[in-house]
């Protein structure tokens, strides 16, 4: 071995070893440990959904005002969409929800709002979790659509990880 | 030679990756854990929202207007794992020296900086004399006291709103030597939001085993989306966003730019949760918030954010009196205010303990 080689040899292992003492001087905040402020429109979408979600509870007389008269629910579960009074009958059966990780996007005179959404319900307590998308009309302030995607537990672990990271 | 390097550069490589498991490996049973709650410790806590739907108010608004029932909305304090040994039960500050920290290369351009320097100096040096510091007297007797700043000019990218990024920052700007025990340091950067869906942030880390509470600020500059739409500042993306300076005593006129405005009132947001909920790193490792959120993990700040309580002296909405200048500033929660009188509506307006201090 030539001594060049040894000689890069040498400084990749002193770089080796400085690699956890480095890392150790500064310890970043584990995931979980930042807390945001978040935008007028998160908050303000925030509170919809959870409107939403009472208006549904409470059944409104039967009128609901948050949802528009075409509002459709679209998942990957077949090709058909699912009606208004078939998704107001799954809602109903929730006993309790979680909100995470809502973001809005505010385009023409659409509001697109994702989160993720953890119910339980069923007597059984059933717990499921779902990625959300809902098409908001900002002139009517109704919601027009909602596409549903499912969460394995794994991918739910996942995803709230990742939005522990900052 | 080569005979022993290889083997020892092997040895050394899996040391890393053993490191680097561990650390991965803490974070998963960590987050784990929170799914499974439901009721987590504050996590970007404004984003996470939980509701339980309890059977006799279910019924009771059936006929009625419906809206959700919370748990209970009630902040209540946190001691973490129990099998950690503590030095108090509930983990508060009750003295906070604070460091401000302007990060980036804009900071030397008078356009930019503006009045925010200046004016955010103003803010921190005269919070501890003003009304707004007793919006957290129920949980803690508060002594708040200005430092001074600092202005780091090194460029900022778009990775600089890493939380671990804004650690490094502190602790190369401060000095790991210089760090204070009860140190608080809200670093403002140059770096435009974008489309992030939040305006700051507050964390906390170590350096050289130090604890460091820090936040983070976006630049706030002509962004609705961060804009607490102050009277006392042009709006934002108007023409004369940027020209007005800090002007004493004219509180009906534009006395703070826009950009000084938003920043004070996220400042505001994010000073009072570290105080009530500072982040706690016990010796045996990891890091817990400690203090006071409620079951959704949304601290003092969270639940009021974007909400401006009246104001029975001043001309507007969220007015605070400080360093002899009017600041639009949110409120913060007072569990006192919900359970008796004195609190403004939340967002949505269901509850009522939101407090601006008096």
């Amino acid at each position: 071995m030539c001594k060049k080689s040894i000689h890069n040899y040498l400084f990749t292992i002193t770089l080796l070893l400085s690699a956890p003492a480095m890392s150790q001087d500064i310890v970043l905040a584990p995931p979980g440990l930042s807390a945001q402020t978040v935008t007028r429109d998160v908050a303000e979408y925030t509170s919809r959904e959870q409107d939403l979600m009472a208006s549904v509870k409470a059944e409104e007389n039967g009128q609901y005002t948050l949802l528009a008269d075409e509002f459709e629910v679209w998942s990957g579960q077949g090709s058909d969409w699912q009606s208004k009074s078939e998704w107001l009958q799954i809602i109903k059966q929730q006993r309790n929800f979680t909100i995470r990780n809502l973001s809005v996007r505010l385009l023409d005179d659409f509001a697109v709002v994702s989160f993720l959404l953890e119910t339980v319900q069923g007597r059984h307590n059933k717990r499921s979790a779902q990625f959300i998308v809902d098409l908001w009309r900002k002139s009517t302030n109704k919601l027009t659509v909602r596409y549903v995607s499912d969460l394995t537990p794994s991918t739910l672990s996942f995803l709230s990880r990742q939005d522990r990271k900052i | 030679m080569r005979k022993f390097l290889l083997p020892l550069l092997i040895a050394q490589a899996l040391a890393v990756n053993a490191f680097a498991e561990g650390r991965e490996q803490n974070n998963e049973v960590y987050s784990i854990s929170e799914v499974e709650d439901l009721a987590p410790a504050p996590t970007s806590n404004a984003t996470i929202t939980s509701y339980q739907w309890t059977k006799d108010v279910h019924s009771s608004r059936k006929a009625s207007k419906g809206t959700a029932s919370i748990i209970s909305p009630l902040m209540v304090p946190h001691t973490g794992p129990t099998t950690i040994p503590r030095t108090s039960a509930i983990n508060v500050m009750s003295t906070v020296n604070t460091t401000p920290i302007f990060w980036g290369s804009s900071w030397t351009n008078s356009t930019f900086a503006s009045d925010k320097i200046v004016g955010l100096t103003v803010w921190y040096n005269n919070l501890h004399s003003s009304p707004y510091i007793s919006a957290v007297s129920e949980y803690t007797t508060l002594n708040h006291l200005f430092i001074m700043s600092k202005i780091d000019t090194s460029a900022t990218n778009v990775n600089s709103s890493n939380s671990g990024n804004v650690l490094a920052e502190v602790c190369k700007v401060v000095g790991t030597a210089n760090l204070n025990a009860n140190g608080y340091y809200p670093v403002y950067t140059d770096v435009a939001r974008g489309t992030a869906n939040y305006c700051a942030y507050h964390s906390a880390g170590t350096c050289g085993g130090k604890l460091v509470q820090f936040a983070f600020f976006f630049s706030l500059d002509n962004d609705p989306g961060c804009d607490p739409v102050s009277p006392y500042a042009p709006p934002a993306g108007s023409a004369v966003a940027q020209k007005p300076g800090l002007v004493a005593g004219v509180s009906s006129a534009y006395q703070q730019s826009q950009g000084l405005a938003a920043l004070a009132n996220v400042s505001a947001h994010e000073l009072m949760e570290t105080v009530t909920d500072p982040a706690y790193f016990p010796p045996t490792g990891g890091g817990y918030w400690g203090g006071w959120y409620d079951l959704t993990g949304a601290e003092n700040g969270d639940k009021c954010a974007w909400t401006f309580g009246p104001s029975n002296t001043r001309l507007s909405a969220g007015t605070v009196l400080i360093g002899g200048f009017d600041w639009k500033l949110q409120g913060e929660w007072s569990n006192k205010a919900q359970n008796g009188t004195g609190g403004y509506p939340t967002q949505g307006g269901l509850l009522k303990g939101c407090v601006t201090g008096s």
